[in-house]
């Protein structure tokens, strides 16, 4: 199997200033230092073990939230999704950076303790991601392109105006 | 008569979202808000795109753009449409996951 990170923004608005490039890191050093340990790269050949981590701009989810894995036999996929309360990696009392990074490793140290990974070996890869990714301009946040909503709806409502 | 949101007329509640590879963006699409997988409670659409593409592609990101509460498939298909013309207008190009689906308009 090979190990992947995808992310979900569920609600406009809700993004972390987090560059994509650091769940790949993070997918990368799983596939290289844990999953040839536990010979999960041997397991289930062609197959992808997938994390999507969502979050959404509901304040008030402040508990993270492991879904039951589902397997996709024809897309040779376990894919797991894992919910991140958007208050507890915007705050403003660290960087979003640090309480991502604290995040995502305790999603992934329970995703991967379905596959008996021991917690430990994770610790020190949260380490080598943290010292690599911090104050590091090759990982930093990169704003998207913006459509330019308010006139695109605009535009639409006056459409469906005129065909009333 | 149809009841499904296939039918242009019908009602219901989407979004519109983006999805983005390697800090590229890949495609614009449109999902029904009242079909979500279950174990998830995300969109079903994005949430299917998403994972099929992290298979074969490293830094996939979907973002939910815009809620459309209670409009008709037409109307949010002409979102999604206004969008990718809009990336259309200024990049010259339309974007790579949207290329197929105005290939088959043309014909």
């Amino acid at each position: 199997m090979k190990f992947t990170i995808s992310t979900i923004y569920a609600s406009p608005d809700c993004g972390f200033e987090i560059s994509s490039k650091i769940p790949k890191l993070i997918a990368e050093k799983v596939n290289q230092r844990i999953f040839p340990n536990y010979q999960l790269d041997t397991l289930k050949p062609a197959w992808t073990l997938s994390l999507m981590l969502a979050t959404d701009s509901d304040l008030g989810k402040t508990e993270r939230k492991i879904c039951e894995v589902e397997v996709f036999e024809k897309d040779k996929n376990e894919n797991y999704v894992a919910w991140i309360p958007y208050s507890a990696v915007v705050n403003k009392e660290k960087s979003q950076l640090e309480n991502y990074l604290k995040e995502v490793f305790e999603v992934l140290s329970v995703v991967l303790a379905n596959y008996q990974v021991d917690m430990k070996d994770l610790i020190s890869i949260k380490t080598e991601v943290q010292n690599l990714v911090m104050d590091n301009p090759n990982y930093a946040f990169k704003s998207k392109f913006k459509p330019n909503l308010n006139a695109i709806l605009e535009r639409v409502n006056d459409k469906h105006k005129v065909g009333m | 008569m149809a009841n499904h949101k296939n039918d242009n007329k019908l009602l219901g509640n989407f979004c519109v979202y983006d999805i983005h590879i390697e800090e590229e963006l890949y495609k614009y699409g449109k999902a029904d808000m009242d079909r979500v997988t279950q174990s998830s409670n995300l969109p079903t659409r994005l949430h299917q795109q998403v994972r099929k593409l992290q298979n074969d592609n490293e830094e996939v990101e979907g973002r939910v753009l815009v809620e459309l509460p209670n409009v008709t498939t037409e109307y949010a298909k002409d979102v999604e449409n206004e969008l990718i013309a809009e990336y259309l207008a200024i990049h010259g190009e339309l974007p790579k996951g949207n290329k197929r689906l105005n290939k088959k308009k043309q014909r």
